[in-house]
């Protein structure tokens, strides 16, 4: 079964929309609550403080994925270090994707941006087995000069998207962020491959988040395995 | 009850209890798991770790006192040093037994409160608070003299001394930041760290060489122990505060990975590495100049003797890493300080409310005003010498009963008790260790001794009024 991880700041009022209980109802869901602690402070001296009204608030979560009939298990903890936290639950809990939580009201419009050089059959298996056998429309948009049309179109085929309309803007690599942002506005929801590192995205932040700070949706990395 | 599952008991006057820890599993080294499923993610490697040390320990210590020392001692202020190094090592070796046995944060208090009770832990506990406050400003003041010696060398002069007044501003400064900084101080402190030993390095490699007469004049021998041997100790009590720092790595226990490897590694790593760089800056300080013209130089000697090998440029890159050295300790003891506190609040020892968390920054506001308010205080004083002997003195009866704690673990060892570094020979070393460290308070100046009996006195009281039911011993 496929598996995401929505690691929420769950004291900072980070929260899930109905849309987003919708759309993962598919696949299994691990809500990691997590409260990032600064050098000042010890993880436990917060957790002693803070862990009831984390844990209520996860069960919240946890109930709202239960409702919209998804199945979805939370974790909670406390640490100096979110990516590490995140990264480490993500392999322990062997997820396949994991969710930027934004706003998201409806759940029927997917847009697949790929990106740098993104492995696109684990891009679109994931995307087949989160759509389903429900009426969404996925519309795949090829921004990545290494990936060919054929290529795409072959794998939304064989995934059984074949119904997925396909626009290629290859010249637009260098600004696909902007490119995604302008459309994201009328998705519910972007999924997009785990890039590779770059220099860039060393020097500007990962691009996943920068997707999901401009489009202000959700975003789902779907990791590249090896 | 077994000792096993022994569990803290009892109630404060508020009547609040000891937070029993929840029995945990620590997977693959990386995060501890609470029975309830909480995960604390465990950050801090062994880089992390010695860090943490050699930035408390390299501070006021080295680019304060080698002017005050070598007027006291003569060139054997080099041996005094080395007298700190080995009793900071006797105790580094048990401490880091026992972190191993116990990765709890709270450090030294800790395995006191665990196995010699409540009592010994409030009193050491309390005097860890205040030796930590202590330390800090002496820190600050160690930083006015070197803010104050900048100040005097761009040409500004003030109608009073800034010395004071500096610590001042950077010590409210310092704790402002605490209060609402986010941002990942740890990482700053490990580049400052570096850039600390690599200035130092420099300094050591011309300075040795000069000193071994490869370069320049050759300096007039001079006599090894001018006073005496008794002076060469007194010094050695008074200098220790420059080994104060390696236990603070103990403090962070519940967040280094892997800590059966990484902490015995940290500490006692720490105190090699800084006690190594100590004695050989303390010789080389001698051999630069004559001791008595470098105890004429007072606070910033260290200034003169690198303006002596490079001129202005030696000069400037000394202060720097003074400023540097003194900021990056006092910022380190105020967050360990209020560890501390937060320490004594979980065991019912200190009201809980000392350790509440905003939520708005994540830091915990009261343990940090408890911290860096009696530390500006201190600093007004400006006593550097009490400052440091009593930090010391406080912290060295913690590490005395470190010492004493092994002994006592050891010798009726709990089922519990696995930990996963054992001191070799450890009666003689843990002996040892607990001798010299209650040993070397009596060579200290008799107000430093008086302060630290008080706070001690103090601390018994407290415990006595607010906390007599509380029971810690054998409690996990």
């Amino acid at each position: 079964m496929t598996k995401v991880l929505v690691p929420v700041k769950i004291l900072e009022g980070e929260s899930v929309t109905p849309g987003l209980f919708d759309l993962l109802s598919t696949v299994d869901v691990v809500v990691l609550g997590y409260y990032e602690v600064p050098d000042q402070t010890p993880a436990e001296q917060a957790k002693l403080q803070f862990e009831e009204r984390a844990q209520a608030k996860l069960d919240e979560l946890r109930r709202g994925f239960a409702d919209a009939g998804g199945d979805a298990e939370t974790r909670l903890a406390f640490t100096g270090e979110a990516e590490q936290t995140i990264a480490r639950v993500t392999v322990e809990a062997d997820c396949d994707a994991i969710v930027h939580p934004g706003v998201a009201h409806d759940a029927d419009r997917l847009l697949v941006p790929f990106v740098g050089r993104a492995d696109v059959g684990t891009v679109v298996d994931f995307v087949a087995a989160l759509v389903g056998d429900r009426d969404i429309t996925v519309s795949a948009l090829g921004l990545d000069e290494a990936v060919s049309r054929e290529e795409i179109r072959n794998a939304l085929d064989a995934a059984g998207l074949d119904t997925a309309d396909l626009t290629m803007q290859p010249e637009s690599t260098g600004d696909a962020i902007a490119a995604i942002a302008d459309l994201a506005v009328d998705y519910d929801l972007v999924v997009m491959g785990e890039p590779k590192p770059t220099l860039s995205e060393w020097v500007f932040g990962d691009l996943e988040d920068r997707v999901a700070r401009e489009s202000l949706g959700p975003v789902v990395v779907v990791r590249a395995r090896d | 009850m077994s000792e096993s599952t022994a569990n803290a008991s009892g109630e404060n006057r508020a009547g609040e209890t000891p937070v029993a820890d929840e029995l945990e599993t620590v997977e693959d080294g990386d995060v501890t798991v609470t029975e309830g499923g909480t995960e604390l993610e465990r950050t801090i490697g062994l880089v992390g770790g010695l860090a943490i040390g050699v930035g408390t320990m390299i501070g006021a210590g080295i680019f304060v006192f080698p002017g005050i020392a070598a007027g006291q001692a003569g060139p054997a202020a080099a041996g005094s040093y080395a007298i700190g190094m080995v009793i900071a090592l006797l105790v580094a070796l048990p401490a880091s037994e026992l972190a191993t046995a116990m990765p709890k944060s709270g450090g030294g208090y800790y395995f006191v409160s665990r196995s010699l009770g409540a009592l010994a832990g409030t009193v050491v506990g309390v005097s860890l608070w205040l030796s930590l406050v202590f330390a800090s400003s002496f820190y600050l003041v160690g930083f006015g003299s070197y803010a104050a010696e900048v100040l005097a060398r761009v040409g500004i002069t003030l109608s009073f001394s800034p010395t004071v007044a500096l610590g001042l501003v950077f010590g409210a400064l310092l704790t402002g930041l605490s209060f609402t900084g986010t941002e990942n101080t740890a990482k700053l402190q490990n580049y400052v760290v570096a850039i600390l030993l690599v200035i130092l390095s420099l300094f050591l490699a011309y300075g040795g060489a000069s000193a071994l007469g490869f370069i320049g004049e050759s300096s007039t021998p001079e006599t090894f122990m001018p006073f005496g041997a008794m002076p060469v100790v007194t010094t050695a009590a008074l200098v220790f505060t420059s080994y104060l720092g390696f236990a603070q790595v103990a403090t962070v226990a519940g967040e280094i990975k892997n800590p059966g490897r990484n902490l015995p590694l940290a500490m006692v790593g720490s105190v090699l590495i800084v006690g190594v760089f100590y004695v050989c800056t303390v010789f080389v300080a001698t051999s630069a100049f004559g001791s008595a013209k470098l105890a004429s130089f007072g606070e910033t000697a260290m200034v003169e003797v690198a303006g002596s090998f490079w001129g202005p440029a030696g000069a400037i890159a000394i202060l720097v890493a003074g400023l540097l050295a003194t900021v990056s300790s006092a910022n380190a003891s105020i967050m360990s300080s209020s560890r501390a506190v937060f320490a004594l609040s979980k065991d019912a020892l200190a009201p809980k409310k000392a350790s509440a968390i905003n939520l708005k920054y994540g830091t915990p506001h009261v343990a940090l005003t408890m911290a860096g308010v009696p530390t500006l205080l201190l600093v007004a004083s400006g006593e550097t010498e009490i400052l440091a002997e009593v930090a010391s003195i406080l912290s060295l009866v913690m590490y005395g009963l470190i010492c004493v704690s092994l002994l006592a673990m050891r010798r009726d060892e709990p089922e519990w008790y696995d930990p996963d570094f054992r001191v070799p020979a450890y009666p003689v070393v843990a002996g040892l260790g607990a001798l010299s460290s209650f040993g070397l308070i009596a060579f200290m100046q008799r107000t430093s001794q008086i302060v630290g009996v008080v706070v001690m006195l103090a601390a018994a009281g407290w415990y006595y009024y607010y906390a007599r039911d509380v029971s810690l011993k054998g409690a996990l």
